[in-house]
């Protein structure tokens, strides 16, 4: 029993530790980015739509259909709004990775102590907190899985070649882009190992640089570049100051946690002498013949390289699979023999421990907490969607890591519930980030919030730290009266819409939507702070373009905004006109929209002109 | 090859017919005291105790005859006690025995209070409307009570049979 547990303790050993270490990961809700790919449930309507649902590029133009799509699909779809089965599959994935790390290492060095050293170092670096801790990570997980794997199969096509091997390597390599756009290192990995171990098989390299080099210039087809905001790239000298950030932050968390009484920078001086030790003790060490440290060193650089350009995006999750190779180097070092390599190793183990262990349990404790909120919101409103059917509710009492962290994202919509907004004047609590999105579609204007409210068409609930508390009546009555007499910025034909807002034009109401005319007047109060621009949207049948096109003219407040053409192409159309100074602050704005023709109903009376839609001033 | 199939089918197949439902947690929201309703519609359950008289069975859970005489309790809206309102009876004078009733006379009283009678000339279904001054709205419940001038007999019954109502209650002005 004894002997069997001394060989096979690096691959039991590094799962259990990670069980422990993020026992509260592991537990955490869903949260953020999470409800946006849940909400991919709703457009899977039949298996046709899999194959757009799965490859179709999404956010920044990424395309990862087994770590986000298929993932959140058929976590959704198999176990709805649980996410302890999606967090046991990223515990399993991990899991693997952390025994095809024990196996590798064991073939590079023959110690089995770095074998079981390694995983155990890559368990506590602070890249892993986030991606243990938050599902919309999982890309990280999976592609330090593949990358791992394909070099694992990689080396053994390279020892024992045989062209099962050899495509198994390349087949779990290809297999590797559908989990994260970084997977187009491995060939930098796969080359670093032939000049670390393996010099005359280099040629062996030569099809996977190919493969990525196509995958670089597809990816580059399809890929936002925007020119700036978080995601701008910087290809510039900048890189460098980012690749010491990031070094450091593995090395030593980036901040300063735990119980230690240190200014916020106190992490900075461990993280140079580490660094510095580190990248010391590795070169002295190849030169004699120990090879694992620098090949650990080059993992880092190859993994971390491709978001080194991302100089205003700066996520320490970046660094789990970089984290990997800093991991490799420092247990091959302590497991080398050579006292003095192994001390100065031992030395970047403490400071790891010291400061950056904290910030990786700081990272799972603090998803585990904003979880918890969001589940108390989320299950509070699909209560609320039961007992108060087809009502709009607001909402107060909350914080801004409760709304970016989820409610932004809407997990509202999941449970069919469209309408869901905060309460106006409960948003000055919650902190305004521009680069995140425009929290103004989210919060409801006094005059709608007052017309809802008092005429029972709304329900407005505090949140509360386990249950939401319906507060409606006391809300009513805190409403001034004023609230009633001032015009709405934003009419959203979807719901309910004053006939007092309305001028003429008009035709009789609709579910959820509203005809105009040839010309239709609405009254809006003057734009607010921050609303620079009229937005008129709405939807127009094929049949009504089938004469040619439609031209809209939109004026506001006597003076004219511009105007639109609505083809077959647009009949979802969407204008928006810049906001005139002039009407700031004005409490009424007549909005006259004119269109070029109108279509006559067959065997009716009405001439139809556009169908609404949203009339008012957003932010954007 | 069919192993890999197998596995591919295994693990794609429960995503076609899966059953999302949950149950909402009952705790996950603490709810008011129920009050009166501003509005009441006949086939609503919920509804049955402000039908207070002068009504016939629910039909097909949506109507009910009315007698001559009909009224319900009513919750007075927040916004109504600010601008007033408008009490809106949504009902419908049954072809066979229109002949009977029209012209139809519907006087209104709200806590006693008299509002302007409506006089209905059609058959069909329609929305009765009056208006309601916001000094009538001031207590937090108001009992309606709705007077017809006449009302018809039909198929040999004894009892009388005035409107066929769908909902009572009050709306913006």
């Amino acid at each position: 029993m004894m002997e069997r547990l001394r060989l096979w303790w690096p691959w039991i050993l590094p799962p259990v530790l990670m069980l422990i270490v993020y026992r509260h990961g592991l537990s955490s809700w869903f949260q953020q980015d999470d409800f946006a790919w849940l909400l991919q449930w709703r457009q899977f309507n039949s298996w046709s739509d899999l194959p757009g649902l799965l490859f179709t590029p999404q956010a920044q133009g990424t395309i990862r259909p087994w770590s986000e799509r298929a993932f959140f699909l058929a976590g959704y779809g198999l176990f709805g709004m649980d996410p302890r089965p999606m967090h046991a599959l990223v515990a399993l994935t991990q899991i693997g990775s952390l025994w095809l790390m024990a196996s590798l290492m064991l073939r590079l060095t023959g110690s089995r102590i770095a074998a079981g050293l390694a995983p155990m170092l890559w368990v506590i670096s602070p890249g892993l907190g986030t991606p243990m801790s938050w599902l919309s990570t999982y890309n990280q997980i999976l592609c330090g899985f593949f990358l791992l794997a394909a070099l694992t199969l990689f080396i053994r096509a390279a020892e024992r070649p045989g062209v099962g091997r050899t495509w198994s390597a390349m087949g779990v390599f290809v297999l590797g882009f559908g989990a994260l756009e970084i997977n187009l290192v491995f060939p930098a990995l796969a080359t670093a190992w032939c000049l670390l171990y393996a010099p005359w098989q280099w040629k062996r390299t030569l099809p996977y640089w190919a493969v990525s080099g196509l995958y670089f210039v597809l990816h580059q087809a399809v890929a936002a570049k925007p020119a700036e905001g978080p995601y701008a790239m910087h290809w510039n000298l900048e890189m460098g100051s980012t690749l010491v950030r990031y070094f450091g932050t593995a090395l030593a968390g980036g901040r300063t946690l735990g119980p230690w009484r240190l200014p916020e920078w106190g992490w900075a001086p461990g993280a140079w002498v580490a660094g510095i030790v580190l990248l010391a003790v590795a070169g002295a060490a190849w030169r004699k013949g120990h090879r694992t440290p620098a090949f650990g060193l080059m993992w880092f650089a190859a993994t971390i390289g491709p978001v080194l350009p991302l100089r205003d995006h700066f996520s320490t999750y970046y660094l789990a699979i970089p984290a990997a190779g800093l991991a490799m180097a420092v247990a091959s070092l302590l497991a080398s023999g050579n006292r003095r390599w192994a001390i100065a190793a031992a030395a970047v183990v403490v400071v790891q421990l010291a400061f950056a262990y904290q910030v990786t349990r700081a990272a799972e404790r603090w998803h585990l907490e904003r979880g918890a909120k969001l589940k108390v919101l989320f299950e509070g409103l699909e209560r609320i969607a039961q007992v108060h059917p087809g009502k709009k509710v607001l909402l107060t009492g909350m914080d801004t890591a409760t709304y970016w962290g989820g409610f932004f994202d809407g997990p509202h919509k999941l449970l069919g519930l469209n309408e869901v907004f905060i309460a106006p004047d409960a948003a000055a609590r919650i902190q305004a980030y521009p680069e995140l999105g425009d929290m103004g579609p989210t919060i409801a204007s006094r005059v709608e919030a007052a017309r809802d409210v008092l005429w029972g068409r709304a329900v407005v609930y505090g949140i509360e730290e386990k249950a939401l508390r319906n507060i409606t009546r006391a809300y009513a009555k805190s409403i001034p009266e004023h609230w009633l007499e001032t015009r709405p910025r934003m009419l959203n034909f979807s719901g309910v819409v004053a006939e007092q807002d309305l001028g003429e034009g008009w035709h009789p109401v609709e579910v959820g939507a509203r005809w105009m005319g040839k010309r239709a007047v609405v009254y809006l109060a003057g734009p607010g702070d921050g609303e620079v621009r009229l937005r008129v949207a709405g939807y127009l049948p094929e049949v009504c373009v089938k004469d040619g096109p439609v031209e809209v003219r939109v004026w506001a407040g006597g003076l004219e905004m511009g105007g639109g053409t609505i083809t077959a192409k647009n009949l979802s159309f969407e204008f928006l006109f810049a906001s005139p100074e002039a009407l700031r602050g004005r409490s009424e704005v007549a909005v006259e929209i004119e269109v070029s023709r109108t279509y006559k109903e067959p065997g009716g009376w009405r001439e139809l002109g556009l169908h609404f839609g949203q009339i008012g001033w957003a932010q954007r | 090859m069919r192993r890999l199939k197998f596995i591919y089918l295994l693990a794609l197949a429960p995503l076609a017919g899966c059953n999302t439902y949950r149950r909402p947690n009952p705790s996950a929201t603490i709810e008011e005291p129920s009050e009166l309703a501003s509005m009441v519609s006949m086939g609503e359950p919920r509804d049955e105790s402000q039908i207070l008289n002068g009504f016939g069975q629910t039909e097909s859970n949506a109507w009910r005859w009315t007698e001559k005489r009909f009224s319900v309790s009513l919750g007075t809206p927040l916004a109504g006690r600010m601008k007033g309102a408008r009490l809106e009876l949504k009902c419908a004078v049954a072809d066979v025995i229109a002949a009977q009733l029209l012209p139809l006379t519907v006087g209104v009283k709200l806590n006693g209070r008299a509002l302007e009678p409506r006089r209905l000339t059609a058959a069909g279904q329609q929305s009765v409307l009056f208006a309601v001054p916001k000094e009538a709205l001031g207590e937090d419940a108001v009992v309606v009570e709705f007077e017809l001038d006449k009302t018809g007999r039909q198929g040999g019954e004894a009892r009388e049979f005035g409107l066929i109502v769908v909902s009572i209650g009050f709306i913006e002005p």
